[in-house]
């Protein structure tokens, strides 16, 4: 039962019994990676359904004759979420490719041949986990419509609130913090920002984080060491920090 | 034009049995599907369902095709160039009726001469699903499948542009 309790906090899972779970299990295997490593390749026999257990999967179209880059990423994947959906439908293949854009990565990978199969012998689990994918995908495509109409592309942004409120708190001193750190990781693809007063004054500084794809989170009472908490384990790692969220977190 | 398919017949079954989604399911099922079923006529250039309207129906199209179209505003972009617009090459629509907050993603428009689609109140769909999970399993599969071509076209789209923007910039 290596993968019961991660398998238990995905959407498209979590309304199976434990029995059901267990079965499951049996069709898993975990697995590693590193930042800029490839899970899968678009156009690929799609073998596997993933579950991201840790870090950020980016989502990106592979230009002929060109190495891959953040630009020509679609979405981001982050924690206790599925990708690899195609591999559940013909003509079962991955329609895009997979990059770790996280430090690491472990992800979850689910046989599609005999998950096919209980699916198909077990039709009322069948009717539960598709109907949760299709939420979960259909939630995706409501967002990549929405991407076609953002010209710019800027997969994550961060707004620091610098509003007279936001300033007395200390937003200058996280602006400086953050924009440091980016310069430090050489991460061109976080956009910085400052933003005005959102009307939550009690609670500033306040920084909000846009990723693609994901809900939008406003952190509040930040200081520098919490923001550099939250660029490396929510806008690097995918891991949101709802201790320090005020609005968006889980 | 409306005319309503309960009190099923064999050519209400055989009309049924040309969508995809239903090919596999045996009479008895058919019969079952088609008490929650309405056949549709529209001509073309006319508007199916709208942008941000509520999601109440599943659409199967059984002849014709369906053009898609981002129209975040709810308004006809007819003449000017939408952000998302494609001819559809699933037989499905309204599937958000099944995805919160039920709204229609895209409009969706009669691209043909004629379009002859069957349509399915949600609730009555869902409950038949719900009282048969066979049925439910096989419909949502196909959907599942919709979704994909449909996702699949949308991604082309905004990688074709996205690749223009980032070659335009070498």
């Amino acid at each position: 039962m290596a993968y019961l309790e991660s398998l238990k906090r995905v959407d498209a899972f979590c309304a199976l019994s434990d029995a059901e779970l267990s079965v499951i299990d049996g069709y898993c295997t975990r697995k590693k990676f590193n930042h800029g490593h490839r899970l899968f390749k678009d156009g690929a026999s799609a073998a596997h359904l993933w579950v991201v257990e840790n870090g950020l999967i980016d989502l990106r179209f592979d230009l002929p004759d060109s190495e891959t880059s953040e630009e020509s990423t679609l979405s981001s994947v982050s924690e206790n979420n599925i990708i690899g959906w195609s591999s559940l439908v013909p003509p079962y293949r991955y329609k895009l490719s997979a990059y770790c854009a996280s430090d690491e990565c472990t992800v979850v990978m689910i046989e599609r041949d005999r998950l096919l199969e209980f699916m198909k012998d077990n039709q009322g689990a069948g009717y539960k986990v598709l109907s949760a994918i299709l939420k979960v995908v259909g939630n995706r495509f409501e967002r990549l419509c929405e991407t076609a109409d953002k010209a710019p592309f800027s997969p994550v942004k961060v707004t620091v609130h610098m509003g007279t409120c936001g300033i007395a708190a200390g937003a200058r001193e996280i602006m400086k913090a953050l924009i440091e750190e980016i310069a430090r990781s050489g991460q061109s693809r976080i956009k910085v920002s400052a933003g005005g007063c959102i009307g939550r004054c009690a609670s500033e500084p306040n920084v909000t984080v846009e990723i693609q794809n994901e809900k939008t989170v406003i952190y509040q009472k930040m200081d520098p060491a919490k923001m550099i908490r939250v660029f490396n384990l929510h806008l690097i790692s995918g891991r949101i920090q709802n201790d320090l969220v005020l609005e968006g977190g889980r | 034009m409306i005319w309503c398919l309960k009190g099923a017949d064999d050519d209400c079954l055989d009309f049924l049995k040309k969508a995809d989604v239903f090919k596999d399911l045996n009479d008895d099922r058919l019969l079952a599907v088609l008490n929650c079923a309405e056949q549709v006529e529209f001509e073309k250039g006319a508007r199916i369902f709208t942008h941000g309207a509520d999601a109440t129906h599943v659409w199967i199209l059984v002849e014709g095709d369906v053009e898609l179209r981002s129209e975040p505003s709810g308004k006809d972009v007819s003449g000017k160039v939408p952000s998302v617009s494609f001819t559809s090459a699933a037989q499905a629509f309204g599937w958000t009726c099944f995805v919160p907050p039920y709204k229609h993603r895209l409009s969706g428009y009669c691209a043909s001469r004629q379009c002859k689609v069957i349509k399915f109140e949600r609730e009555d769909i869902i409950r038949l699903f719900e009282s048969d999970k066979t049925t439910g399993f096989q419909v949502m599969l196909y959907l599942l499948g919709v979704v994909g071509r449909q996702f699949e076209q949308l991604q082309d789209e905004i990688a074709r542009r996205r690749g223009i923007e980032v070659m335009s910039r070498w």
